[in-house]
């Protein structure tokens, strides 16, 4: 049993306790107090599991001090326990779900932290979305710089970027789909479809027009789900730039994804109209229109990222917290943008799918 | 109880939803079997309860989502899944629906 205690701990080294405790042993509960001595209610926690009549396959308890107990049974008297505070919670979760406690020689699953484990029903759908998400290499090529930081809240998940090139005009769009994980993923894939279908016909190099005519369109999908009981359809936020090059202009028009644009002297804030309905749509879009000359860079996000609570679970980051990490901007790139998300979340979980993306011109 | 319903029906992997008052050490709530659900007893018989924000729970009988409540209440749900659910969004609705019933029954 050292081989699966030492395969977790191979993969999260920063956990405060991960061990088995046996039912027949009361040493290994000891142990487990001797080593782990700040957890708010441990002791009574080892008692339940201890002595619980209920037989135990999997349980993850949060305690006060955010802390988690994760227990899965190993056999009827061993449970394995592992005791966090410092690692990415949801790498663990899917980690130890996935994790087989039975057999004595547990599977040598090698996964990294920026590579979370898929249950194997959700791989295809990976694999599909990967293909509609484009590369930030591909994007960058047509900026000084572009990067984009894309965290789903699960292995898929409704948010994604969306790029085109017509002559000298490149379209940009960040897009948040309703739903998470496969709901969203889906919904994703009609959005990702009109999108393309939309700015192949069109002539007016309007982004308020091209999401007038989404919106027309997804409603013509929703109309025909609703004719089925208990289908509410699907919606999304979208963010679309139209920049040309000709023109020397930035167009915008947004249903909810708001953007930054700095200039050399100053950041301004280009909202967003919320959309609740689709009726009247083209009469309450705009576009936007900036002139190239003294901006400098562009920042986008969904709202997974402005809505993200910090560490303590008690303030979101919201619109004024991204422009602060963007006024002390140590570095252009995603590493850099990454890091001050995760370290405003922390520990906590993330609640949303969060896409941040900033481009040079 | 509109909330209770609300809840229930946009997380259709809620199964049964309970709600156990720790004052009354009773169910205000039971849609589960109660024999089912003895182990919220267990829990504040080891005094371990103090310390509970939330928990998943896998048992012989099935799996469970408990959330404590600031005042007196336990929401315990009983759902046919620990598993392809957005367990974040659950937890975070569930927790406003729960202080907005123990608002409600204090005021």
């Amino acid at each position: 049993m050292k081989k699966l205690v030492q395969t977790i701990t191979n993969q999260f080294p920063n956990l405060d306790y991960c061990g088995i405790v046996d039912r027949n042993d009361l040493n290994t509960y000891e142990s487990v107090l001797q080593q782990t001595n700040d957890i708010s209610g441990l002791e009574y926690w080892l008692e339940w599991i201890r002595t619980s009549k209920h037989d135990l396959n999997y349980s993850r308890i949060h305690v006060g001090s955010k802390a988690q107990l994760f227990i899965k049974k190993v056999d009827n008297d061993r449970k394995l326990l592992v005791i966090n505070k410092s690692e990415n919670t949801t790498l663990l979760i899917s980690f130890l779900l996935d994790l087989d406690c039975t057999i004595e020689t547990p599977p040598q699953t090698i996964i990294n932290h920026t590579e979370v484990k898929v249950d194997p029903k959700l791989q295809e759908a990976v694999r599909i979305q990967k293909m509609i998400i484009p590369k930030e290499e591909d994007i960058r090529k047509h900026f000084k710089n572009f990067f984009v930081v894309h965290q789903q809240q699960d292995v898929v998940g409704g948010d994604f970027y969306w790029y085109t090139r017509k002559g000298n005009r490149v379209y940009l769009a960040l897009v948040d789909c309703t739903g998470h994980s496969l709901e969203g993923a889906m919904t994703s894939m009609i959005a990702n479809t009109i999108l393309n279908q939309l700015t192949s016909i069109d002539t007016t190099n309007s982004p308020k027009v091209i999401l007038s005519e989404f919106y027309e369109q997804l409603n013509i999908y929703n109309q025909q789900a609703a004719e089925t009981e208990g289908n509410y359809g699907v919606g999304a936020e979208i963010g679309l730039f139209c920049l040309d090059y000709d023109e020397q202009l930035i167009k915008f028009s947004s249903t909810g994804i708001p953007a930054f644009i700095k200039y050399v002297d100053r950041i301004e804030l280009l909202k967003p109209k919320k959309t609740m309905s689709f009726e009247h749509l083209s009469e309450t879009l705009v576009d936007q229109s900036l002139n190239m000359t003294g901006i400098e860079r562009i920042y986008s996000f969904t709202d997974g990222v402005s809505d993200q609570f910090d560490a303590e679970d008690r303030k979101k980051l919201g619109r004024k917290g991204v422009q602060r990490i963007i006024e002390s901007e140590g570095e252009f790139n995603s590493n850099y943008y990454r890091s001050q998300l995760n370290s405003w979340k922390g520990n906590n979980m993330q609640y949303d799918d969060m896409t941040f993306m900033g481009l040079a011109i | 109880m509109r909330r209770i319903q609300e809840l229930k029906s946009e997380f259709r992997v809620i199964e049964n939803l309970n709600l156990y008052n720790t004052d009354s050490r009773d169910f205000e709530l039971l849609e589960s079997n109660r024999d089912h659900l003895d182990f919220i007893e267990e829990i504040i018989d080891s005094k371990a309860l103090e310390s509970l924000e939330y928990m998943f729970l896998e048992v012989e009988s099935g799996a469970y989502f408990v959330l404590k409540g600031k005042a007196n209440l336990i929401m315990l749900m009983e759902i046919n899944s620990l598993a392809n659910f957005n367990k974040p969004i659950l937890i975070l609705k569930s927790k406003s629906t729960l202080h907005d019933l123990e608002k409600r029954k204090i005021a």
